[in-house]
């Protein structure tokens, strides 16, 4: 047994001797943890940073129409509220760490906004609140969606709610939902400044769960909820309603393609020097596989270009085109799924789990 | 000549040695199994379990299948001590083999290879030495075997080495080194050895050795001069794989197997040890009777025989019934299973099912998700039978949900050793008509590739 051992020692230390002279960490053909410090500095942060200070600004607007309810501040909070919702778009891949304990993707965008017993809901507590789980569907930004454009026709009509018999109620719950997403925003964009941040990028560990909660991201939000859903694909029959920002559907394209660009930005990658999915695959000799994820995300792009601004119109007079949107999304789905993982080795944790 | 075989014998000590490690190891991968919580999320929490062809009949038990992996545990004890001995390894064997059907999800070769050994090991005498039962009943105890009870071990061994080492000859492993390169060019963050896993080399090295290994490691485990060598690389080689793949107590079932070449000596000094170790007075003291040998009543014998020729027949024939079907082996997976093809293939899939409502048209997708845990659509994915049986439960469903004729179709998609995916299904064949049978499964859509070899 003894000799085993020796023997054992000898070649660990042939090996480690070996290890001396190819140990320089940027002559690798897969370095994880730089992979991981890259998107880190260069998408996690900088994203995060954005949607954070546009949500300091949203909560300005709040203030600003709290204390003085005109028409200039409604539209000016209005304004603030697509600015940090389209940023929002971008952060929503992250879905890791505190982001998931907290359910941040959950309670910021659940959609579509739940209008059962609306009135008797902002009157209660749990308006004042919203924590509970139940209540995942009635705050984020589909519900500031609903309280900003959908509560009447017109605008006068909106301020009408919040100046008139419940007006205080609906003021306060308004002025939760724009407070809580700032209080979930800050929770998950601290974490990837602090310890969490750190834990990510210098730990190889994390590429196999990233590589998940990127295409999982990828299959379950972008894919379904916001396309797949509306088009009636999981069961036959159209749903326009389940469209992201239902009550300007006029930006619901707008909010998909941004957060598709953002998808894509983060597997090419902002420029040749970084690290990037892509460039690894090309490190890796995968320059086929590279060049046809891209072509792929290329024509899920041109395609979702040719859709209506309003997802909803799009749906209702044309679903055909919801339907091919789709199918080109699927195709990014089948390269980065069955391709991308088996090539990176990356065993799927997830199977198209949407996320509820 | 075979009649001067039967009648050799040999040291019981090696099968004594054999039972108590092997009571251990299934102790400990059933706690180990039981502790990750994996009999809740495989055995309990799937709503639909994929039953093997012609074994329909086995249920699955709920949560009464930790009453089953109470009774692998508990005989897993009297096995090790030897108490029972005949009545625990039976037991072991319902128990454990009724598991491993329940759901063919779960398929390892390494649960097959502890099925059909623990099968084995009914008809071996492996409690008449360092045993209870030998302690209780001194006329069982014999410090002598026939040879061939030590054999047979041997003999299962050699077939799940070399049938794997022959399954490795093949282009893919040869000459692409896949799938190691896939596996280990990744793994660069691999304590000593990791920044070695980037050159092509290292890939070929492991993938030739591998095949090597597999092939001839028993001949140098059964000539003396070279055994003592060749149960290092056994060593080293098992824990090698069990640091880079996650493949579970499999290295460590296949280290202490290993044991079973060496003489008797060895064997009788480890279990001087463990007497030492375990220090239970009475029982360090069971050696006064004189040494005897095991014998087999004539009949009994005569039963093992029939039964155990058979048992090796179809051990080394089913491994070769994969030429009975045409197309590609790593493609259609059509006898595959059983053969000990062990880390041949890298696959994965994306199997995305629609049903139509033939008597309105209306059709929709189905989210995997709905009915199967992520494991099992993981496998499910890239094996047709998987797939068929699943359209089948589909459109049971919808029947049941009220669509009176629902067609079930796939639109499947596989990649296989680093290959860019390709449809591996037929989309237009309504799989709800299809039925799952031994025959060929025309709608596996052909691999346009040969991968040569055996």
């Amino acid at each position: 047994m003894k000799k085993c051992f020796v023997l054992l020692l000898i070649v660990m230390s042939f090996f480690s001797c070996d290890d001396d002279l190819v140990s320089n960490e940027e002559n690798r053909l897969f370095d994880s943890v730089g992979f991981l410090s890259n998107v880190l500095t260069n998408h996690i942060l900088p994203e995060f940073r954005t949607f954070s200070s546009d949500v300091v600004d949203l909560i300005e607007a709040k203030d600003a129409f709290v204390v003085d309810k005109t028409i200039e501040n409604l539209l000016n909070f209005r304004n603030q509220y697509l600015v940090a919702y389209t940023s929002y778009q971008s952060v929503a891949k992250y879905g890791l760490g505190r982001s998931a304990t907290i359910n941040f993707n959950q309670n910021l965008n659940t959609f579509p906004f739940n209008l059962v017993e609306l009135e008797a809901f902002v009157l209660s507590d749990q308006s004042k609140e919203l924590t509970s789980v139940n209540t995942q569907n009635r705050q984020g930004f589909p519900a500031a969606d609903f309280l900003l454009n959908g509560l009447a026709d017109t605008d006068e009509g909106i301020l009408a709610f919040y100046t008139g018999e419940n007006g205080t109620d609906y003021t306060q719950y308004l002025s939760t939902v724009v407070d809580r997403i700032d209080s979930l925003s800050e929770q998950a964009s601290n974490d990837w400044e602090g310890t969490f941040g750190n834990e990510f990028s210098s730990d190889s560990e994390f590429f196999n769960l990233y590589v998940n909660t990127y295409i999982q991201y990828f299959e379950s939000t972008l894919r379904t909820m916001k396309i797949g859903f509306p088009a009636g694909v999981n069961t036959g029959t159209i749903s326009p309603i389940s469209i992201e920002s239902l009550y300007k559907p006029e930006e619901s394209r707008g909010l998909y393609l941004e957060a598709l660009a953002s998808s894509r930005l983060l597997y090419t990658g902002i420029n040749e020097e970084q690290s990037s999915l892509s460039k690894i695959l090309i490190n890796l000799g995968e320059e086929g596989l590279d060049a046809r994820i891209k072509i792929a995300f290329l024509e899920a792009q041109s395609q979702s270009n040719r859709l209506n601004e309003n997802l909803r119109l799009q749906v209702e007079t044309d679903n055909n085109e919801m339907l091919l949107t789709r199918d080109a999304l699927q195709e990014v789905v089948r390269l980065l799924k069955v391709d991308l993982t088996s090539k990176l080795n990356v065993s799927i944790t997830f199977q198209d789990n949407d996320g509820d | 000549m075979v009649i001067t075989y039967l009648n050799k014998t040999t040291k019981t000590a090696p099968l004594a040695v054999f039972r108590v490690f092997f009571g251990l190891l299934m102790l400990i991968s059933t706690i180990r199994f039981w502790v990750y919580g994996w009999i809740d999320s495989v055995y309990v929490q799937p709503k639909f379990f994929f039953s093997y062809y012609g074994f329909e009949f086995v249920k699955p038990l709920g949560n009464w299948t930790y009453v089953l992996f109470a009774i692998c545990a508990i005989t897993s004890v009297l096995i090790c001590i030897g108490y029972r001995y005949r009545l625990a390894i039976i037991l072991f064997f319902l128990s454990f083999t009724y598991i491993e059907l329940i759901d063919k999800t779960t398929y390892l070769n390494h649960y097959y290879f502890i099925s059909i050994l623990s099968f084995l090991l009914i008809f071996l005498p492996l409690n008449t030495y360092f045993s209870i039962d030998a302690y209780i009943k001194p006329k069982l105890k014999a410090h002598f075997t026939p040879q061939w009870t030590v054999d047979a071990i041997k003999l299962l061994l050699a077939i799940v080495y070399i049938y794997a080492g022959l399954a490795k000859i093949n282009s893919d492993w040869l000459l692409e080194a896949q799938p190691i390169k896939i596996w280990l060019r990744t793994r660069t963050d691999f304590p000593v050895l990791g920044s070695l896993f980037q050159y092509q080399w290292v890939h070929y090295f492991f993938s030739w050795f591998g095949m090597l290994y597999d092939l001839l490691i028993v001949f140098f485990l059964l000539y003396k001069p070279t055994r003592k060598m060749a149960y290092f690389f056994v060593i080293t080689f098992h824990l090698l794989t069990h640091a880079l793949f996650p493949i579970g107590m499999f290295p460590y079932v296949m280290i202490v197997s290993g044991l079973i070449f060496f003489d008797s000596d060895l064997h009788e000094k480890i279990i001087i040890r463990i007497k030492k170790i375990v220090r239970i007075r009475p029982f360090l003291e069971s050696n006064i009777i004189a040494p005897k040998t095991y014998k087999y009543s004539k009949i009994y014998h005569k039963i093992i025989a029939g039964i155990l020729v058979t048992f090796f027949g179809i051990q080394l024939l089913l491994p070769w019934r994969y030429l009975c079907y045409p197309e590609e082996l790593f493609w259609t997976e059509e006898g595959y299973r059983f053969s000990w093809r062990v880390m041949l293939v890298e696959k994965v899939g994306l199997s995305v099912f629609t049903i139509v409502d033939s008597d309105t048209g209306k059709q929709f997708e189905i989210r995997n998700n709905d009915f199967l845990t992520s494991f099992q659509i993981k496998q499910m994915s890239t094996q047709p039978d998987f797939i068929v049986q699943y359209a089948h439960m589909l459109r049971n469903h919808y029947i049941q949900e009220g669509i009176a004729n629902p067609k079930v179709y796939v639109q499947s998609y596989v990649t296989l050793n680093g290959r860019l995916n390709k449809q591996f299904i037929d989309p237009t064949i309504n799989l709800a008509n299809e039925k799952d049978l031994f025959a060929h499964k025309k709608w596996i859509l052909p691999f346009y590739e040969t991968i040569k070899g055996l």
